[in-house]
């Protein structure tokens, strides 16, 4: 209980940085997406199995404070939360490099396929506006990766905190198992 | 392989069940049934949203302000001098309004105190830039109603409501694909439609080929948009784009705000005719 409270107002926290604060620091059309990074993060250190119920919830609340329609946040962080879940299984626990490598991939992947799925759900999947407009939209989009991982490796970092603060004993266990302790 | 049983509790069931209710969602996109939600989530997040879109503009000046401290001492001497200049001119003040009021009768322009503003703060804005919206503190409680047009201090029109909720509203930008807008020239009286581009910039369209149109023109809006004054400032022509064999021309405009540095705006409630 008192665990769901603290990511609910975690959630809805980060949300209204999202939406009311970051547009104020960058540029339109750069500014990074801290749910999805954080999303990403935790899917990574917890898991998917942990983590989708979070980011329905996640996603419900960011369609609600960003006037999309009600299902596409959703989607976006669980699919997304899938993948990485998938990857920190596969490849996290086997390199440190290859899954930081990994887990920049994803996060860059998660944010373009945010933005393109919601140019077509605006223009009702209208392909050739889209390629029309790519080159524009994309223009940006060296700033925009950069912003982007800025914010997913601290998330990655924090989210490791909150699951120390959350479960220090199976936090403990996952060192020792590093360590080779075990 | 998956047994019947591993399968629905495995991970991959899990995806593909939320996947399809939510793909369902997207797909008949019932709107307006998660307005009451709308409304109860916005009332209760409204003071967050003021206090961290605030805490947020705080910042931002601190840092412009750090940023700025090397040139202040500069711009002090400069501004000593400037002083000097503005005594001289402000003789000629006088003589310059009288030359505004002449300018708006021939321009059919309202004067700006024929407005009935409501102020407000932008507590929210879109954040990825294809959405091109910006969430204000004032709602229907504040006898606002969709459609109103929306203006910053120098009667520079930056868009219209859209959704209204009890304590708050949408304004959909001029820059955003939905806006469109009447719009004429301020200068040759050439009529057209302005669209938003996804913030890429607003299009001054449906021009006829036989109207003039140059660089550097205002475009403002026009006395045939709905609920819209006219002579409101939408931008100024940046590039035309034309070509002989086409029936109308259309030009670029450059937008005369940008929208992340929007804090306060003004909603025009009523205005005389």
């Amino acid at each position: 209980m008192k665990k769901n409270l603290f990511l609910f107002l975690f959630f809805f926290l980060i949300i209204l940085v999202q939406t009311s604060g970051l547009g104020i620091f960058f540029p339109e059309r750069v500014v990074p997406n801290l749910v999805l990074a954080f999303v990403l993060a935790g899917a990574i250190t917890f898991g998917f199995s942990e983590t989708w119920k979070w980011a329905i919830a996640a996603g419900i609340l960011m369609d609600i404070f960003t006037y999309s329609r009600v299902g596409f946040y959703v989607l976006l962080f669980v699919l997304s939360a899938y993948f990485a879940g998938f990857l920190s299984r596969r490849f996290l626990l086997e390199s440190r490099v290859l899954g930081v490598l990994a887990a920049g991939f994803l996060m860059i992947s998660s944010a373009l396929a945010e933005r393109i799925f919601l140019f077509f759900l605006n223009e009702a999947g209208n392909t050739q506006r889209f390629f029309d407009f790519m080159p524009e939209i994309f223009s940006d989009a060296g700033y925009w990766i950069i912003f982007n991982l800025a914010l997913f490796f601290p998330s990655l970092y924090f989210c490791k905190k909150i699951r120390k603060f959350l479960k220090p004993s199976e936090y403990k266990i996952d060192a020792r198992v590093k360590s080779g302790n075990f | 392989m998956f047994s019947k049983k591993n399968f629905f509790s495995s991970r991959l069931a899990k995806l593909i069940a939320i996947m399809a209710v939510f793909g369902l969602l997207i797909f008949f996109n019932p709107y307006e049934f998660f307005n009451p939600a709308r409304d109860v989530v916005f009332q209760a997040a409204y003071p967050f949203k003021k206090t961290v879109s605030n805490v947020f503009f705080a910042v931002r000046e601190i840092g412009d302000f750090i940023f700025s401290i090397g040139k202040l001492k500069k711009e002090n001497e400069k501004q000593i001098e400037e002083i000097q200049s503005l005594k001289s001119r402000l003789a000629a003040m006088a003589d310059m309004e009288r030359e505004n009021a002449f300018l708006r009768e021939q321009l059919k322009l309202l004067p700006r105190n024929k407005f009935k503003l409501e102020s407000s703060s932008v507590i929210a804005r879109d954040q990825n830039g294809l959405g091109n919206w910006i969430e204000i503190d004032k709602g229907e409680r504040n006898g606002l109603r969709k459609g109103m047009p929306v203006i910053v201090s120098e009667g520079i029109f930056v868009g219209k409501l859209g959704e209204v909720y009890s304590g708050t509203a949408k304004v959909v930008l001029t820059t955003n694909p939905e806006s469109l807008i009447n719009a004429v020239d301020a200068k040759s009286s050439a009529h057209g439609l302005v669209k938003g581009e996804y913030g890429l910039g607003i299009i001054f369209g449906m021009v006829l080929q036989t109207d003039a149109i140059s660089i550097g023109d205002d475009i403002v809006t026009s006395e045939i948009s709905q609920n819209i004054p006219r002579g409101l400032l939408v931008g100024k022509i940046e590039e035309i784009q034309s070509s002989g064999n086409q029936l109308f021309q259309q030009a670029v405009l450059r937008i005369p705000f940008k929208a992340s540095d929007l804090q306060h705006v003004f909603v025009i409630r009523e205005y005389n005719k």
